[in-house]
């Protein structure tokens, strides 16, 4: 039983990323790790799994909203999946950093040129950063999923060239900092 | 040190599941992705990691509840691992994401019933009931199955079983359709 294929680890961080507090979108991982992934390889019921995790400072009482993305494309400039809203809060411990794991799946549902390939996936964002968290001395952390409205396709792109696989974070205060120290990209098949 | 195995991703569904609005119990996930796993395929010990993602909606106060079942046997009629009922929010959420992530592991084998798993799964949505909004304080967790773990119905290893994800909302009032839906066998 079997479809004749493996998963397989695409890409893995092995050192700590460059902290970051951007007001505009910016890749979070080391430039090693943006992989190019070759034409045709994202075909319809191609799985892919990605797995990151870094730590977030906040100095700001205020707290700040962040919005991760997906981006393939050539160098990595097609937004295919834009979190939306992903707060911090304005409560948890400042001036000190605080773990945050990011957890998706997508299946690509069609394949074809310029913007008309497209995937269906779900991420779950976890970490005390996020508004409303427990402090783990007191409760567990917040998750929250991604998309958090409606749930809808992804942007599209183009499976027929070679794709960039970044993932970018944009703040809403240049007084966040996040650096990222964990990131491995999957392929189930 | 191995045990000369792989992982493997045995199906992945590639169009949306019938949505169920019917408040009775019918499978979630396109015909097609109900594979049949070939007789003795199940081996004490044997990993099955079960993933998906929908869309869900719930009416004010009266919600019902969510149940999902991971269900085999030769026409997926054994409920062998159940979440138990999911009590939805009584807050009106209208089409929020919802993600099941559960592992199997196969723990005896043999003919009629004798085939178990014991199964724990992971269920997130904003339809859980107590959950914020996703903006004021992200989503609920439920670790299933609700209430006391035990081993899942059996089934007959010997012979020829789909595999299968069923959906119930004890209400006609609400809706699921399932977007994503991943196996893997780990081992």
């Amino acid at each position: 039983m079997s479809l004749l294929n493996y998963n397989e680890v695409l890409t893995a961080q092995s050192q700590d990323a460059r902290p970051i507090a951007p007001s505009s979108s910016i890749s979070i991982i080391p430039d090693n790790n943006i992989i190019v992934l070759p034409n045709h390889l994202l075909y319809v019921g191609k799985t892919i799994r990605v797995t990151w995790f870094g730590q977030i400072w906040l100095n700001s009482s205020g707290g700040a909203n962040f919005q991760f993305s997906i981006d393939l494309g050539t160098a990595g400039s097609t937004n295919v999946f834009n979190f939306l809203s992903g707060p911090t809060t304005a409560v948890t411990p400042l001036n000190v950093w605080t773990p945050f794991l990011v957890r998706g799946i997508f299946t690509i549902r069609t394949q074809g040129t310029g913007t008309s390939s497209t995937a269906w996936g779900i991420f779950q964002l976890c970490g005390i950063a996020q508004v409303g968290s427990s402090i783990p001395t007191v409760g567990g952390v917040s998750t929250s999923l991604i998309p958090a409205g409606a749930t809808a396709v992804s942007n599209g792109f183009d499976y027929s060239v070679a794709n960039w696989f970044n993932i970018r974070l944009n703040f809403g205060s240049t007084t966040t900092v996040y650096q990222n120290l964990q990131y491995v990209l999957e392929a189930l098949n | 040190m191995s045990l000369q195995t792989w992982e493997e991703c045995l199906t992945t569904s590639i169009v949306d599941g019938t949505a169920n609005t019917t408040g009775t119990a019918a499978s979630c996930i396109p015909p097609n992705n109900v594979i049949a796993l070939p007789s003795s395929y199940f081996q004490i010990g044997k990993v099955i990691r079960v993933t998906a993602y929908g869309r869900i909606s719930c009416v004010v106060t009266t919600p019902g509840t969510a149940r999902f079942q991971i269900r085999s046997g030769p026409t997926s009629g054994v409920s062998i691992f159940d979440t138990g009922a999911i009590n939805l929010n009584i807050v009106a959420k209208t089409n929020v994401p919802w993600l099941l992530q559960a592992i199997l592991t196969c723990r005896t084998i043999g003919n009629g019933t004798n085939c178990t798993f014991m199964g724990c799964a992971q269920f997130e949505s904003e339809a859980i009931v107590g959950s914020p909004a996703a903006a004021a304080g992200g989503n609920s967790v439920l670790v299933t199955p609700v209430g006391v773990p035990a081993v899942g119905s059996g089934i007959d290893s010997t012979v020829v079983n789909q595999l299968d994800l069923w959906f119930t909302q004890t209400v006609a009032t609400g809706s699921m359709t399932c977007h994503l839906y991943v196996v893997e066998s780990l081992n």
